[in-house]
Order: C-alpha cells, then structure tokens, then sequence
C-alpha cells in the first residue's frame, strides 16, 4: 500500500516534470480566453505562451524553445491569414494543432488544416482540451504516466 | 433594299404604286380624249369642211350644164341669168376653197380646175355669142368643146373632193391606229395593277393578316375568346395583354418592394449575425469563467440557485446566438454517400443518455436498409436530433414514445425518394400552428429560439428534400422527411 502511494507519487513527480518540458502555445482574440486557458494549462504544469494573432504564433513558432503544441482559434484578427494558414500547415508537420474553436466556424473551415484536432470551443471546453492535451502530451512522452 | 425597309414603309410604297398606277391610267385616258377631241376638231373638221366644198364646187359645176343648150331652143334670156347665178356660185365657193388652201398638191388642183373653167367659160360666153348672131353651126362645133372642156373641169372637182375623201380615210386610220395603242397602254395599265394589286395583297396576307391571325390565335389559345372579326378580337385580346402587363408591373412593383423589403432585412440580419459572431467569445469566456467559479465555489443554498440560474440564463443566451449564426450564416453541405439509416443510428446513438432522460423509448421500423442518398451527415443529423428534442421537450410527464419509420418511396418517372417519418405520441401540433412551424423565430416554448425547426427545413431544403407535419392533436405529432435516392 504504501508502495503504491510512493510509486503513485514519484509518477505524478516524473509527469510534471515532463510537462514543464511541454511548451504550448495558444492563440486567441479575445485575451480573457487567452488568459483563463493559460491559467488552466499553466496550472496542470505545461509552459504556456499566448498568441493574440498569426504574427505572435509564427514568431513564437520559430522560438529557440521548442514548441510542443498549438491550441489554436482560426479566427484571429490577421489580414494575411491564408498565407499564415499555409506556413503553419506546414509547420503541423512538425507541432500538432488542436483547433479550439465554436462547431458553426470549424463547420465552415472544416479542411482549414488538415492534419489538427478538434475541440468545440464553450463554457466547460477546458476539461475536454485538457484531456486531448495530455493525449498528444503522452504520445509525444511515451513514459507519462495517467 | 427592299427587305431592309419596314413593314409599314412597304405597305405604303406598294399602295403609293398603285394608285399611281391607276390614276396614271385615268389621267392617259383623259389626255387621249382630248387629244382625239381637238384632233378630229381640227384636222378631221376642216378635210370634211374641204371634202363638202369640193361636192359644192362640183355641184356648182354641173348645175351650169344645159343652160346654153335651153337658151339655144326657145332664146329665153332668163336661161343666161340662171347661168350666170350658178356661175357666180361657182366662183364664190371656188375662191372661198382658195383662201384656206395651202397645200402645194391641192393648190395645183385648184390652179387646174380654174384654169380649165376660165377657158370653158371664155368658149361658153363665145357660144352664145355666136348664137345670138345666129352662127348656129359655127356656135355648134364650139359648143361641142365646151362641153369637153366642163367635163375635164368637172374631173378635176371630182379629183379634188376624192383627194379629201382619202385624207379622211387616212385620218381615220390615224386615229384607229392611235386608239390601239391607247388600248394597248390600257391593256397593260390594267395588267400592271392586277400584279401590283395582287402583289399588295399577297403582302397584306402574309406580313398583316396572317400574323394578325395567328397573333390571334395564340392570344385565343389564352383567352378562350373568339371572334370572326381579326380586328375586333386582336384589340380584345391587345386589351387583354395590355391588362396582363398592367397587372404584371403591379405585381412587378410588389416584388421590388418586397426585393428591397428583404435587402434591407438580409442588412439587417447581415448585421445582426456579425454582432452575434463578436459577441460570442466575449460570451464564451463569461462562461468559461462561470464554469471554473463552479469547480471551486462554497455557495449557500441560496447562492447557489442564484448562480445556477445564471448559469442556465447564459446557456440559453448561448443557444440563441449559436441557431441564429447558424441561421444566418449556414454552413456549406459536405456532401456524400449514405444510408439515411446510418444518420438516424447516429442520431440516436448521439441523444441516447437524453432521451434516458426523458423518459423516451424509440423504436426505429426499417423492414429493408433504404438506398443511399446524397447527404451531410453532420447537417442532418442535425435535423434528426433537433425533430427528436423537440418531441422530447412536448412530451408530458410520463412515458413518451417516439418511432422512426423509414421507406422508400419510387417515384416511376421522377426520383425515388427515402422517407424518414419521425412521429410522437405528445400532444400534437395544432392545425393553426402547422404553417408557421417553419417560420424563423416561431417558438412555442418558453426557452425556445424558435430556429431550430426553420434550420431543419432549410437543411432539409438545401439537400432536394421536403419536410412536412403530418397528424393532428390527437395523434401526436409526425414529420415527414424526403430526400431524393441517389440514381
């Protein structure tokens, strides 16, 4: 038993440590989503930068700090945002992209890139967002544990 | 030339030709008339005139015989006065011939004639000279040459007035030959307006009356009505086009004003949908932050309510915004192959827990998996849940029943059609309500945003479908859904 409590809490010790070594960026409008989103990963233990527009993303982007993942609204103020759009597909290669957004905009951009996950953008939509994260967090970690 | 002129120009210049050639005709008639009048006036008068003063002269002549020979039996002076009258009417008609003689052929004639007659007048009057000395037999032999001389001079008259007479003649055969041609030129004046004429009408057939009639009957065809008269029925039936313009521009204003009635609202729902669209991520963070104040919260009782009725308050904001952008703004169909089957398990399998909830039981009837259709399954399942709810939220406390019936319809000529019929055993939809049930924000729920049903139906719409209510009150109520087989 309390075997079990060490092993659990030496877990628990390893996975933050490897989530201080997840650096996520996201990217919203509105700074008050930008800000609780930041709160909530921050607080499960990632490093999270925030991104008010395409620009910021691409320069966070190319950061000397590796960058893990983007949580990413489409909609953002950005007049180049196709442009953008195709350098950031590009870099989806490389960073997996969560599309967090409302269901009737990704109705519309469905195929705006190809290869993101999606998670609909609401009130509680930080539970889900969380869980996909740790997904793509422990594909990338095989080691972390739940 | 010709084809480039219009219809009323050729109608014109035809009937201008025609009576040009008619009263050309008339006026060629008239002109012969008079010709002939002052001819025969002039030329055919005078070699009458001259042919009745060559008989007179003749006559003259003759009536002079036999005076002498009289005088010669019973010396009767009174035979020498007659003689002497004669003589002078022979001179006085003789002179009145001359004076009015200028041709060079009757001249010669008439310088003969008095020539020959001065000579049997100068032997006559020495005749009876030489009977009044008694020289009888002297005055005999002398008589004898008169008497050659009168008959010489009396061939010469006759030669006059028989010249006349074939100056006449020629002058008839002037004017027949004249009349042939004026017959000739009437001959033709008459065949050149039979063509024209026939050529007008020809033209007024087939460029006036054969499209009136068959104007007409086109607009009998509509109207129903007939008349003998093309005329009459052609301005009933202008009459009646004209009216059916006029109702058309009437009906043509309504639409532009109703055109500029839905510009105006599509600005304004235009608008309203862009304010929708910013507000939503300010709203969405209100209630992300309403959410996580939830997780961590201590509330009484009371505060409690307070922040659940908040909560649900902000939720049903949510909804409203969330069906009217979809409303105004619908998504683009993602279109593929599918069994409506395959989207009605979708739906349920999707509404399972809340129709747990509800306390609903569906039974899905499919005797045989319907053809596929060409669909987004998202958008419709959409309509399938939103039917589902809806029959859900009437339903009354207690158990409900839903059934999803499903068929397929052929059409024979048109298309096959797969029927989705989703019918509840709820109160039903009054008939009052059956036609607004479609209508943008028509709700008779409290909470309702009333665009649910309008989404469906557009849905519905946009895939060659039709969606429809079926059942009265009693019945509960049932929607028909067709969509069109895929071929």
């Amino acid at each position: 038993m309390l075997t079990d409590k060490l092993t659990n809490r030496f877990e628990k010790k390893q996975a933050k440590s490897v989530k201080k070594e997840f650096t996520i960026i996201v990217a919203d409008r509105n700074h008050h989503v930008r800000e609780f989103l930041h709160r909530e990963l921050a607080s499960e233990g990632y490093i999270v930068r925030s991104a008010e527009n395409y620009r910021q993303i691409l320069r966070l982007a190319f950061y000397p700090d590796a960058i893990s993942l983007l949580v990413l609204d489409p909609n953002l103020p950005d007049s180049d945002e196709s442009e953008t759009l195709e350098k950031l597909e590009r870099l989806g290669g490389r960073i997996p992209i969560i599309i967090h957004t409302f269901q009737s905009d990704y109705n519309e951009r469905r195929n705006i890139l190809p290869g993101a996950a999606f998670v609909e953008k609401n009130g509680n939509s930080i539970e889900k967002l969380k869980h996909v994260i740790e997904e793509i967090a422990r594909e990338k970690f095989q080691n972390l544990p739940y | 030339m010709w084809i480039r002129i219009n219809l009323r120009a050729k109608f014109y210049v035809l009937l201008a030709l025609l009576v040009f050639i008619t009263m050309a005709g008339g006026a060629v008639m008239v002109w012969y008339t008079f010709r002939m009048e002052k001819f025969l006036s002039s030329v055919i008068d005078e070699d009458v005139a001259a042919f009745q003063n060559a008989e007179a002269l003749a006559s003259a002549l003759v009536n002079q015989k036999g005076f002498v020979s009289y005088y010669f039996i019973d010396g009767d002076p009174d035979w020498l006065n007659k003689l002497g009258k004669y003589r002078q009417i022979f001179r006085e008609k003789f002179d009145k011939i001359r004076s009015k003689v200028e041709d060079a052929e009757e001249k010669q004639i008439l310088d003969e004639i008095d020539k020959e007659y001065t000579v049997y007048i100068d032997i006559k009057d020495r005749v009876i000279s030489l009977y009044n000395a008694n020289a009888n037999e002297k005055g005999g032999v002398l008589h004898k040459e008169a008497r050659a001389l009168f008959f010489k001079t009396l061939n010469l008259c006759e030669e006059y007035r028989k010249m006349h007479l074939a100056r006449i003649n020629q002058v008839r055969a002037n004017a027949k030959s004249q009349a042939e041609t004026i017959r000739m030129i009437a001959g033709a004046s008459v065949f050149v307006v039979f063509v024209i004429g026939a050529f007008l009408a020809f033209f007024i057939m087939n460029h006036i009356l054969g499209p009136v009639r068959r104007l007409l009957k086109k607009i009998d065809k509509k109207s129903g009505q007939l008349s003998e008269d093309e005329i009459i029925s052609l301005s009933m039936g202008v009459h009646g086009l004209i009216q059916d313009v006029n109702h058309t521009r009437a009906e043509l204003e309504k639409s532009r004003e109703h055109l500029l009635q839905s510009e105006k609202l599509a600005m304004v729902g235009k608008l309203a949908a862009g304010m929708a669209h910013s507000i939503r991520n300010p709203f969405t963070s209100v209630k992300m932050r309403l959410f996580s104040l939830g997780r961590s919260l201590k509330l009484t009782e009371t505060e409690k309510e307070d922040f659940d009725v908040i909560s649900e308050e902000i939720r049903h904001i949510d909804a409203i915004v969330q069906n009217f952008l979809e409303f105004s703004r619908p998504p683009k169909l993602v279109m593929q192959e599918i069994s409506p089957s395959v989207v009605v398990d979708m739906a349920i399998q999707l509404l399972e827990h809340r129709l747990k909830s509800y306390n609903m039981s569906v039974d899905i009837v499919r005797e045989q998996m319907p053809p596929t259709i060409e669909a987004d399954p998202e958008q419709l399942k959409e309509v399938l849940v939103n039917i589902v709810v809806n029959a859900c939220e009437s339903m009354d406390k207690g158990e409900g029943m839903i059934i999803v019936h499903e068929e397929t319809i052929s059409g024979g000529s048109s298309k096959s059609k797969a029927i989705i019929r989703i019918s509840d055993n709820g109160p039903g939809i009054p008939d009052a309500l059956k036609d607004k049930i479609f209508q943008p924000f028509f709700t008779t729920k409290e909470e309702g945003t009333g665009l649910g049903l309008s989404i469906a139906a557009r849905i519905i719409q946009e895939h060659g479908g039709e969606i429809d209510i079926d059942g009265g009150a009693a019945e509960g109520a049932a929607f028909i859904i067709s969509l069109p087989v895929k071929e």
